[in-house]
């Protein structure tokens, strides 16, 4: 039984997540909160997390997997790596410190210098511990203002009252599907035919 | 077991990579019911039950532990959901040695990653011995921007332990705001304190650095003693000269702290060491005091007992001490000796004391020493005997006076009870109901066996013997006789039984493991027991016959004559019956066998004879035969011709010689040949010759 099921895992649809943001900001906390519907209050600095489990995605079965990175400048130089294998990215900051903010410019630039070959990377500007509203140092127009201008979807979220957490996680892989979606369509375009997958199937053979 | 739940299903790990011994945290489902619930855990293949510590069925911490696969799964197994699996994996990080000084990407938990027992021998650089903060005030630090002070002090530094050292920097960087009158005063003080510390502390930073120092020692000796084998000549007042002088000063004064501490470590232990002598054998050396006092108190017992296990103890000594020792005691003991000759003590505790005594081998022939003669003993024993038995001989001695003791009826009484009880014992159906159930209650399961019933006869033999020795009247001994008699009818009987039930019994011992020579395991294991058991039988019945025709011939036998004629006859039916009836054994088995056998021939012929519907009626009546089957009638008759003729010829050609009896073998020669029958025959015969 447990062969089927790893079975049934393995040729679901993975979309891979990576939480980016400063230390402190929440990332490990919307994490757990949707993998496992806690809330982490003690603070330990991340390193490197994996989490992967199957969640229904607009009745269709797929895979998440979310890989939750260090917000330390200590681990800044291995952080390229980690991008490299992201598919989308959930831009974190606090909306209680401004500097986490001011951050997520820094962040954006090194995905994209990272993933330059793409055209457009799958990402969402967070703004987590929307429950402290009364330590707000980001006001929301000039987080939206900052997401209109790079064109991405901006929300606030709560990890400790979970108010939005599903939401990000579930836009975010929408955006990931049509992605994928897209390119499986340009490639067919260019093939022009039809049954694309074995052609692609075969050529990897080659 | 049944398994309520799913399986555990391991969905998160943080971190997702380490070195060994990182702790990990694992999230999932299922991970349990509680900490005795999980029953397994492995990262990477790699148990870590042990560290395993169970929070929440979704939550469990560990340790990762030595793993060979650089990345692998995290498998839970729990006793109510059984093995599970993993959607992450884990990757072992191989932990690459990363100098203190050097730049690392990641964080290095340095309490895990050094092993400080490798470090150990190479001593710690005396560098490291500097204090942190050298003027031992506070430390202001961080109000100068480093690059100002670069340009301000080019080509110097704030650290003090490197050449260009600049104290204004240094002073800058760390105590810019230091008030100079009272503070820094203080710390020139300090900083004075510190620098006679290292004078005196010299001895301390030797210690620190000890291994790197006889290392230096060691490797220096070496040189020296290259050099002066290579022979070269000592320069005065060159760098090796003055190294080795200090060395040697260095090992002297080495020498000497050791000696004096050495010295007295020796002293002590010499010292303890006649402590532990003394306290060991404490038992000797207050031995003579003991004895003086013990003497005076008169318990010449525990003198005795003493002075024995010193001399077994320490008799044989070689130490110089013990040998005083016992000497001393000796002479004392041979004073003793003497004392007790004459002194009035208790007679009990005196002979007690002499018996002991006269283990001391004090050399001296002593005639006063205590011997008990055999007279002595013997005169003992007999009167103990005496004393013991003579009670009964007088009972019976007063008891015979008064005629009382003898009478045939108590007599025949005895035998009749030894008879019933041995009847009861041995031939339960020879006695009637209600003796049985007097003499009889043997609950025996099984018979005795003809060897045990031979034993009885022999045992119960043994007493009509001695009886009869009595010279009790042999009427009385009858029923002795006639019991002997059916016990030996018994036996008989009893041991021919068993030997039919053996034999019945041998078939089932029989196994049918046939050996290469075609014996079965049995009668192999038997066979020397066979012959033998053939040769017996066969002698016993020789044995039989000739006695039998013995007793049959013999004029004056006591036997009816022909009635041991009949006997022996019947004794001979007997044998023929049994040799008939083995015959027809034998008989039966042949053919039986013949029969097991001819079976798969028959039955594989037989098919073949009906495979093609042959039917004698409807076959053709045969026209001729194959040339060779012609061939091979001519030449059977042209032997037979050639044969006939040569012997007629021959007949004819001695013929004047012919005895009558040479005449009959040469008929009977003819005879054997077969007869021709018909003149056609003959005919052919001639034509082929």
């Amino acid at each position: 039984m447990a062969a089927s099921k790893g079975k049934n895992q393995s040729s679901l649809a993975l979309h891979k997540v990576i939480m980016v943001g400063s230390g402190g900001v929440g990332k490990s906390a919307l994490t757990l909160q949707f993998m496992y519907d806690e809330f982490v209050e003690d603070y330990e600095p991340t390193k490197a997390d994996s989490y992967r489990k199957k969640v229904v995605l607009d009745g269709e079965e797929v895979q998440i997997d979310i890989l939750d990175t260090a917000g330390q400048e200590d681990y800044a130089a291995i952080r390229d790596n980690y991008f490299r294998s992201g598919e989308g990215f959930l831009l974190v900051f606090s909306i209680t410190e401004h500097e986490s903010f001011t951050a997520t410019a820094e962040f954006r630039e090194q995905i994209l210098r990272v993933k330059a070959e793409e055209d457009k990377i799958p990402l969402l500007v967070v703004g987590n511990k929307s429950d402290l509203e009364e330590r707000r140092q980001v006001p929301v127009e000039e987080a939206r203002s900052k997401a209109e201008e790079w064109g991405v979807q901006y929300v606030e979220t709560s990890a400790k009252t979970r108010a939005n957490v599903d939401k990000v996680f579930f836009d975010l892989m929408r955006e990931i599907r049509a992605k994928k979606m897209s390119e499986n369509k340009d490639k067919n375009g260019k093939k022009s035919g039809k049954n694309k997958k074995s052609f692609k199937e075969r050529c990897c053979l080659l | 077991m049944s398994r309520a739940r799913q399986p555990p299903l391991v969905t998160g790990i943080s971190p997702n990579e380490g070195i060994s011994w990182t702790k990990v945290t694992i999230r999932g489902e299922n991970l349990g019911t509680g900490p005795t619930d999980l029953i397994g855990l492995t990262i990477c293949g790699h148990n870590c039950l042990l560290t395993a510590e169970w929070m929440s069925a979704s939550k469990i911490v560990c340790r990762v532990g030595q793993a060979k696969n650089d990345k692998g799964d995290i498998i839970v197994t729990t006793k109510s959901g059984g093995r599970g699996t993993s959607t992450v994996s884990f990757k072992l990080l191989k932990p690459e040695k990363i100098g203190i000084l050097d730049q690392s990407a990641v964080w290095v938990d340095e309490m895990n990653y050094y092993d400080m027992r490798t470090d150990r021998n190479k001593g710690i650089p005396p560098l490291s011995l500097r204090p942190a903060n050298p003027l031992g005030i506070e430390i202001d630090k961080g109000r100068f921007p480093q690059k100002d002070l670069e340009t301000l002090f080019p080509g110097m530094s704030a650290d003090f332990t490197s050449e260009n050292f600049s104290a204004a920097w240094y002073l800058i960087e760390n105590h810019s705001t230091t008030r100079f009158v009272a503070v820094l005063k203080m710390s020139v003080v300090n900083l004075k304190k510190q620098a006679n510390k290292k004078n005196e502390g010299s001895l301390a930073y030797v210690k620190g650095g000890l291994s790197t120092f006889f290392e230096a020692q060691d490797a220096l000796s070496a040189i020296h003693q290259k050099l002066e084998a290579d022979g070269t000549e000592k320069v005065e007042g060159s760098m090796t000269q003055k190294l080795e002088n200090v060395l040697n000063r260095a090992s002297n004064t080495a020498d000497a702290l050791f000696q004096e501490v050495l010295g007295r470590k020796d002293k002590a232990d010499s010292t303890r060491n006649a402590l532990n002598v003394l306290q060991r054998f404490k038992f000797l050396f207050n031995l003579p005091l003991n004895i003086e006092r013990n003497i005076q108190k008169g318990d010449y017992d525990v003198v005795i007992n003493d002075y024995e296990k010193a001399k077994s103890l320490f008799g044989k000594t070689e130490v110089q001490v013990f040998k005083k020792c016992t000497s001393l005691l000796h002479s004392s003991m041979l004073d003793l000796d003497s004392d007790v000759r004459p002194s009035p003590i208790g007679h009990l505790s005196q002979t007690a004391s002499l018996k002991r005594g006269s283990s001391f081998q004090s050399g001296r022939n002593d005639a006063w020493r205590y011997k008990a003669p055999q007279q002595v003993v013997f005169v003992e024993k007999l009167t103990k005997l005496v004393v013991s038995q003579l009670p009964n001989f007088w009972k019976l001695w007063i008891s015979y006076v008064n005629g009382s003791l003898f009478s045939e009826k108590m007599i025949q009484e005895v035998m009749h009870s030894l008879e019933k009880l041995i009847r009861g014992a041995l031939l339960p159906f020879s006695l009637k109901e209600g003796e049985s159930r007097q003499y009889g209650g043997w609950e025996m399961k099984s018979e005795l066996s003809g060897q045990w019933l031979t034993h009885v006869i022999q045992t119960v033999r043994l007493c009509s013997e001695s009886l009869t020795a009595l010279e009790i009247p042999n009427d009385m001994l009858q029923i002795i006789q006639d019991l002997i008699l059916d016990l030996r009818v018994r036996c008989i009987i009893v041991t021919l039984q068993h030997t039919a039930e053996d034999i019945k019994r041998l078939a089932e011992k029989e196994d049918w493991v046939v050996d290469n020579e075609g014996l079965t395991s049995l009668v192999f294991q038997q066979q020397k027991i066979q012959e033998d058991v053939c040769q017996l039988s066969i002698g016993i019945l020789q044995v039989f016959i000739d006695c039998l025709e013995q007793l049959s011939t013999k004029p004056d036998g006591d036997i009816d004559t022909s009635q041991t004629i009949k006997f022996v006859y019947f004794q001979k039916h007997l044998l023929i019956v049994s040799m008939e009836s083995l015959k027809e054994l034998d008989q039966r088995l042949f053919e039986m066998y013949i029969e097991s056998k001819a079976d798969p021939i028959v039955g594989s012929l037989e098919p073949g004879i009906y495979a093609g519907y042959f039917d004698w009626k409807d076959c053709l009546v045969p026209a001729g035969v194959r040339n060779y089957l012609k061939e091979a009638l001519v030449n059977i008759i042209a032997v037979h011709a050639e044969a006939r003729l040569e012997i007629c010829a021959l007949r004819d050609t001695v013929a004047i010689y012919l005895t009558p009896e040479s005449n009959s073998s040469f008929k009977q020669a003819l005879e054997a040949l077969p007869q021709l029958s018909s003149g056609a025959d003959k005919k052919q015969i001639f034509l082929y010759l």
